[in-house]
């Protein structure tokens, strides 16, 4: 452990680390925007549920499918294109929000469907007999009842985008990712990639238990 | 208003007269006009009038599930009419196709053939959009009680009331009442969870309440409950029908149930009704054997060494009595009038809606031409004979 390590820890720790959560984070949220309406219909365009459709259950199904079958170094590379049309470059920080957003899509999708199946039929049933329609269902009954368990998705799809964003730094993305990458692996730097590891343990941790105290807190089962 | 004259100040159905809103009323004119008494009187006229009226009338109602590899007919042909102020109960076996029916009603299952009509209307015609204004004038419960866990008691009450667009402080009202009529008043704020399996279907009772609904069908809702709190929760839908002239269908395996409610009941198996009428009817003389199975559950039954015996100047009897003959000695006038002796096995009186029913169990002793003689004057007094051998 240098002066020299110290300083450099000192100098990028704080600002990379702010980088990885900004990251994160907005994906994170552009991913339940996209995510959410997907999972939902997912669910309702199933058989006997309130709103059969079977075609369109099959076509989302399977765009979901394909979202999730890239790996996401590929993903990354190949919609530069696209992510160059939305945010007018296709490195930095910034730039890395949009794959980020687009692979954690399906999941995020995925996460909300298994999350809305848990809901006991009897429930939705009664609703329905109450002479609710499709839009009171979901926002009064489904998105409710589903809550504790949509917040534990979002704890894993976030803990998962922490991954990704690692990988990030590879297109010039910031991050502790590129900490690891530019100074841990390109210039052998033993100390600071330790320090990076610890730090991304701790921040896992972390979101795992806010995600944990969230769901617990708003569960009345 | 002057003294000794006397007026009506107030007209409108039971329901409306005696909830808070009306009590305050009065008591504001008590005290502003002094010396004026305020007498209440209990008519229920538009109950009365409306009662027999035509509720709920299930007209040759099939449905057909059509699986991969085989159909099945939940339904054939089933003919059901409930009149306004019944509590209609369906009896039978799992799979007999009753809680189908009933779900047919407010159209959870679509009927593959026939006609529902409720209120007059044909529920099988409706719109999406009218069914589902049909669908909250339907009160409905469940053997699960199907309360929604994230929201408290006020919630799950109150959530009926906001997808009907009922303003809060109507809801805070209504809410009320129910609480009262429901005796939830202290657990207002507690979620379902917290709650005992009679405390959640009460809970039940008063969301599928409301919306002031016409009918209250009730799939198996004391089914998961232990024998007090079922009959708890009993006293408390007839109290409902009574009070409020509410029309109620309940779904039963349990004869039980049927005794202790209900006014009329239909038996089903395999998707068909086999017998149907009056309750105090169907308990003094079952037809059918399922019938007879059931009303078997809730009576007593002969030990089986009574049938034994092949002796001709022996025989057993089940005798039914109903209404005013079940207050007559028919049965020492037929000792003394034809000269048998009455060995009594079994017996019991049951109260059924007001009407009595008597159940014995006699084995007569005498020459047989006399017993024959004695069985034809039973007939005669309108007791109803059932000779049983094995």
């Amino acid at each position: 452990m240098t002066a020299e390590n110290i300083k450099l820890m000192i100098n990028l720790l704080p600002i990379e680390t702010w980088n990885t959560i900004y990251m994160v984070l907005s994906a994170t949220l552009i991913a339940v925007l996209m995510g959410l309406p997907i999972g939902i219909l997912l669910v309702i365009s199933e058989k006997n549920h309130i709103r059969e459709m079977p075609l369109i259950n099959g076509i989302l199904s399977f765009i979901v499918n394909v979202g999730r079958s890239f790996p996401f170094i590929i993903l990354m590379i190949a919609i530069i294109p696209f992510t160059r049309f939305i945010v007018g470059k296709s490195l930095g920080t910034t730039a890395a929000i949009v794959p980020l957003a687009i692979a954690a899509a399906p999941f995020v999708a995925r996460v909300i469907e298994t999350s809305l199946k848990e809901i006991d039929k009897g429930i939705i049933e009664a609703a329905v007999s109450m002479g609710s329609n499709t839009w009171q269902i979901i926002v009064k009954v489904l998105l409710p009842e589903a809550l504790p368990s949509i917040v534990l998705g979002i704890t894993l799809t976030i803990v998962n985008l922490v991954g990704y964003s690692a990988m990030a730094g590879v297109m010039g993305g910031g991050g502790l990712g590129k900490v690891a990458i530019q100074y841990g692996y390109q210039r052998y730097n033993g100390f600071l990639m330790t320090i990076t590891v610890i730090e991304l343990i701790i921040l896992v941790q972390l979101i795992q238990w806010i995600g944990n105290y969230i769901s617990k807190s708003i569960n009345k089962k | 208003m002057k003294p000794g004259n006397p007026h009506i100040c107030e007209g409108a159905n039971s329901s409306c007269v005696f909830s808070s809103k009306m009590r305050e009323k009065h008591r504001s004119l008590f005290r502003r006009e002094r010396g004026c008494f305020i007498v209440r009187v209990y008519i229920s006229f538009d109950y009365d009038i409306e009662r027999g009226k035509s509720m709920i009338r299930i007209q040759n109602v099939s449905k057909t599930f059509t699986g991969a590899q085989d159909t099945v007919h939940a339904l054939q042909n089933v003919n059901i009419h409930v009149e306004k102020g019944d509590i209609f109960g369906i009896v039978g076996l799992s799979g007999a196709g009753k809680s189908t029916l009933v779900r047919c009603i407010n159209r959870l299952e679509e009927p593959t053939q026939g006609t529902i009509l409720v209120g007059g209307k044909d529920v099988t015609k409706l719109t999406d959009k009218e069914l589902r204004t049909m669908r909250k004038k339907i009160g409905m419960i469940f053997q699960h009680f199907n309360l929604l866990s994230c929201r408290t008691v006020a919630g799950n009450i109150a959530y009926p009331m906001e997808i009907d667009g009922v303003s809060s402080r109507d809801r805070e009202e209504r809410m009320k009442e129910l609480l009262f009529l429901v005796e939830l008043e202290d657990k207002m704020n507690v979620y379902p969870a917290q709650l005992s399996g009679g405390q959640k279907q009460r809970v039940g009772i008063a969301r599928a309440l409301a919306n002031h609904p016409d009918v209250l069908l009730c799939d198996e809702a004391t089914s998961a409950l232990d024998p007090k709190t079922t009959k708890a929760i009993l006293k408390l839908l007839k109290q409902i029908n009574e009070k409020l002239g509410l029309t109620i269908v309940i779904i039963t395996h349990e004869m039980e149930v049927i005794k202790e409610i209900c006014t009329k009941v239909a038996v089903m198996e395999g998707g068909e009704v086999v017998e149907q009428g009056w309750v105090a009817d169907v308990f003094a003389n079952p037809t059918h054997d399922t019938t007879k199975s059931f009303v078997q559950t809730v009576t007593h039954e002969v030990p089986a060494e009574f049938f034994s015996h092949q002796d001709p100047t022996k025989e057993l009897l089940r005798l039914s009595f109903k209404g005013s003959c079940a207050k007559q000695p028919i049965l020492s006038q037929m000792i003394r009038k034809f000269d048998v002796d009455a060995n009594i096995l079994l017996g019991g009186v049951d109260h059924l809606q007001q009407m009595i029913v008597g159940n014995l169990v006699v084995e007569l002793s005498g020459e047989p031409d006399k017993i024959v003689k004695a069985v034809e004057f039973l007939k005669d007094h309108q007791v109803q004979c059932e000779v049983l051998r094995l």
